[in-house]
């Protein structure tokens, strides 16, 4: 049995230098893998630019010496289409629309030195076989990542602001961009208290250690945190994460790579506190006895594996004001280098954070410590994943939690 | 191959990558790729912008090249730029790796090489799980300019990690052991160094207590202090941040103090290991730059561009992670030069301290950051019992002030998987290196 799976990226990058277009980078690149699955075993190969499909079948058949073992059945009889598209308009011009992003913001501050780069994608992937599997997915966005600097700072960069997403608004990105210029400007000092409400972007690595103990193959074998709580309501009751493909949370293809389409494109691993199941391919699902969820990943040309799940968290009902509750967040905005240690003790430098009210970004605060305990953040000490978006056009949500905080200077 | 028009710089980089990796879980095959990638950057400059292309279709070089002729503006007076002055001019061949090419190595001499250690992992008592990789690449680079460059070179690397899971009832504990060749015949781990490393993880399985969070006096191994140095210094010391920033450049001047008489730091593409580079990605022969000598800033990584920026010298440093990007600064091998104390002489000073050994990862910007897997707490001079800790974090440039003493033998290490990333472009491979370091005062939880 043949499968094929192709994927072809096609971008063009603008990138920034010291507020001006420095360079304009086009990029197509193309890439084909086959599949051969035979006698319980599997070879694959692989192949960029214009493929001969027929010596791709040669060096996968040759693979197959290698007697790699996958007695599991391939996707069969299941054909989706899912197309997305950005809303720009037929003449829209990257160079005009990248000067136009960068002169509405420095005209308002002009202290600031704008850089890094903004991006157009056209992204294609498909996946088909010999037994009626027919998948395909088409998606365009718009990358923006501008980093800025204060003209006076002595900082290779003092902050970031991206988006990337489908629903392009230039009046939106850049009010948003202002917001946090003008909150960086205003110094305000750390609330004196022990523990704060801590607020972060819901996609970030703050879910690091949830997604690496939510892994089928270290519940598998023991080595997660969570195995001997599945099942249990370890987590908050309002706390409730799926494994995502679906286009509505990100940029992904709805399909894993062994070609599974889940409901929704979301399996449920924690609802309502509940630990339901870690995420699985389907070599981890048999050989651990564990459910069945489509995570498989892997490049064009490898066996599909289990890969990182994207993680989702459910939103809730409320804001990020009405979770704040009249108390001020300190909205954790850069935080780099931190880590679980690997029984759930968090620790993490925070080098930019905003004084939060929830509605508003009240102004920079000191660089930061905190720290806390994987089961404390979204258990005894969460307060939940607001109903508004950070980019009203973007896919993260607010996701607020009690932490220690503290001056690191 | 191509034709350069006059009234543009141009220059094509022609890369072909092969490559292998075989990836094992409990010692069952999982996973084995044998890639050929081959493909080609482009770049045009008239002057004002560069226009740039990545293509895998080698056949039609020339209608790629034009079609960035064609959204450039032709500069009669391009040789007169600066940067285009400066470009390298120099035809060589410096292919380093025909004899020993691990792209000809058979995969069964791979699948033994990695399989000879397997049974030291099978039935370990406290393994929840392993899994290891073998990985290696050759790769072959031509880069052609419009200023007569021509170079041609290969860069090789092979690599050997185990990565494993110890579980004592509710405690868990992950950790690897990697090593990493330029060469196949050279690439091992002895079953020493595999016994030792399972002893030590079961001992800090067993073992280790959290640590109670504030300021110690810390040391750090050799492999810390590589990643110290790359991440608090290295990076702050890539020119291209500079582009047009006068304020920079002030803040920047040479001979600035940055650290303590006893600190040097320097980066050099020339030594073997995962940072080599015969050229660079502009085709620029690498060079020793000093970043720091004495504790005064020396140097600074260039490409061309931000060399004439700056009115300073390319120093080799533009590199790539594929032909699917840009030439950017970046690092090759970046060491801290050694001191004069002894190992032994080193940890005496310390009454009560930590001793970091190995980290999972690290970065830098103002704050620096070091999550630790090894580290161990070390009262009188001795190494105590092992710690568990997060993060370590410190201001770089006070932390460049607080170093008291470096030991008198340098480590230089590879990365056999993953590597360097800045901004889009990971993983590059680089080295790092240093010897023991001893900091007053670092921040850990």
């Amino acid at each position: 049995m043949k499968e094929i799976y192709t994927q072809t990226d096609k971008s063009t990058t603008l990138s920034i230098s010291n507020n001006q277009v420095h360079s304009v980078r086009n990029k197509t690149i193309a890439s084909t893998g086959l599949r051969v699955y035979k006698k319980d075993c599997i070879g694959v190969a692989g192949a960029q630019g214009k493929v001969d499909l027929k010596e791709l079948e040669k060096k996968a058949d040759e693979m197959l010496k290698m007697k790699i073992s996958y007695p599991y059945a391939p996707g069969k009889e299941n054909k989706v289409k899912v197309e997305r598209k950005i809303n720009l308009p037929a003449d829209f011009d990257l160079t005009l629309e990248t000067n136009e992003i960068i002169d509405g913001i420095v005209k308002e501050q002009p202290d600031f030195i704008l850089s890094h780069q903004i991006s157009l994608h056209e992204v294609e992937s498909s996946l088909s076989n010999e037994q009626g599997l027919d998948l395909m997915y088409r998606d365009s966005f718009l990358g923006i990542g501008l980093v800025f600097k204060e003209k006076s700072s002595a900082n290779i960069m003092d902050g970031y602001y991206g988006y990337a997403g489908r629903d392009y608004d230039r009046k939106l990105f850049i009010d948003s961009y202002l917001k946090i210029l003008k909150a960086y400007k205003t110094k305000v000092d750390l609330p004196e208290k022990k523990t704060l409400p801590v607020v972060f972007s819901c996609d970030g690595a703050i879910l690091a250690k949830l997604n690496s103990d939510l892994n089928g193959l270290q519940i598998g074998t023991g080595s997660s945190l969570l195995t001997s709580y599945l099942g249990k309501d370890k987590f908050h009751k309002d706390l409730t994460i799926w494994q995502s493909n679906n286009p509505d949370d990100g940029l992904l293809p709805f399909f894993d790579m062994e070609g599974t389409v889940n409901p929704d494109y979301r399996v449920a691993l924690i609802e309502n506190g509940k630990i339901l199941k870690g995420y699985t391919d389907k070599k981890v699902a048999a050989k651990y006895n564990l459910p069945y969820t489509g995570c498989a990943s892997g490049s064009y040309d490898s066996i599909p594996k289990l890969g990182q799940a994207a993680l989702q968290l459910k939103p809730s009902q409320k804001t990020l004001k009405e979770l704040l509750n009249g108390e001020l967040g300190v909205y954790v905005y850069i935080s780099s280098g931190g880590d679980f240690t690997s029984n759930g003790e968090y620790g993490a430098p925070v080098q930019l954070a905003f004084l939060t009210d929830g509605e508003n970004l009240l102004g920079r605060l000191p660089e930061l410590s905190i720290g806390s305990h994987l089961f404390d953040m979204f258990g005894k000490d969460y307060i939940g994943v607001s109903s508004d978006k950070i980019y009203p056009h973007d896919f993260a949500y607010y996701l607020a939690m009690d932490m220690k905080v503290s001056k690191i200077y | 191959m191509v034709q350069f028009k006059t009234g543009y710089y141009a220059d094509v980089r022609m890369e072909e990558i092969v490559s292998t990796q075989l990836h094992y879980i409990n010692g069952e095959i999982e996973n084995y790729v044998n890639r050929i990638r081959k493909g080609a950057f482009i770049r045009v400059y008239d002057g004002s912008k560069w226009y740039y292309s990545a293509t895998t279709d080698l056949d039609d070089l020339q209608s790629e090249l034009d079609k960035l002729y064609a959204m450039a503006n032709c500069n009669p007076e391009i040789k007169k730029n600066p940067i285009v002055i400066k470009m390298p001019r120099e035809k060589a061949r410096k292919l380093k790796f025909q004899s020993n090419n691990v792209a000809k190595v058979p995969v069964s001499a791979k699948l033994s090489k990695t399989e000879s250690v397997f049974h030291l992992f099978k039935n370990h008592s406290r393994l929840a799980m392993w899994q290891n990789y073998y990985v290696d690449r050759h790769i072959k680079k031509r880069i052609l300019n419009s200023c007569g460059a021509d170079v041609e070179f290969d860069l090789q690397q092979a690599g050997l990690a185990y990565y494993i899971s110890m579980k004592d009832a509710e405690k868990t504990f992950m950790e690897r052991i990697e090593a990493s060749a330029d060469n196949f015949e050279e690439l091992q781990l002895s079953e020493k160094a595999i016994t030792e490393f399972l002893a030590k993880s079961e001992d800090f399985l067993l073992n280790s207590k959290p640590l109670e969070p504030g300021k110690y006096q810390t040391i750090l191994s050799p492999v810390v202090a590589g990643v110290f140095a790359h991440e608090s210094f290295g990076h702050k010391s890539e020119a291209d941040f500079m582009l047009g920033d006068e304020n920079m450049k002030k803040e920047w001047q040479l001979g600035k103090k940055v650290g303590v008489d006893m600190l040097s730091i320097y980066d050099d593409g020339n030594l073997p290991g995962s940072g080599y580079i015969a050229f660079d990605d502009e085709g620029k022969a690498p060079e020793k730059t000093y970043l720091i000598r004495q504790g005064k800033l020396t140097g600074r990584l260039h490409n061309t561009e931000t060399a004439v920026s700056l009115d300073e010298e390319p120093t080799g440093n533009a590199r790539a992670i594929s032909f699917d990007y840009e030439p950017i600064v970046r690092m090759t091998a970046t060491i801290i030069e050694p001191g004069t104390y002894t190992k032994e002489e080193l940890f005496s000073q310390v009454r009560q301290g930590i001793y970091i050994d190995k980290i999972k990862h690290g970065s830098g910007m103002s704050t620096f950051t070091l999550a630790p897997s090894f580290a161990y707490f070390i009262e009188n001079g001795k190494i105590a019992y092992p710690v568990e800790i997060s993060v370590v974090t410190g201001s770089v440039f006070e932390t460049l002030g607080k170093i008291e003493a470096l030991s008198d033998k340098t480590e230089v290490f590879s990365f056999s998987v993953g590597g360097c990333g800045k901004m889009e472009q990971y993983p590059l491979p680089v080295s790092f290196g240093g010897p023991y370091v001893l900091i007053s005062e670092l921040n850990a939880r």
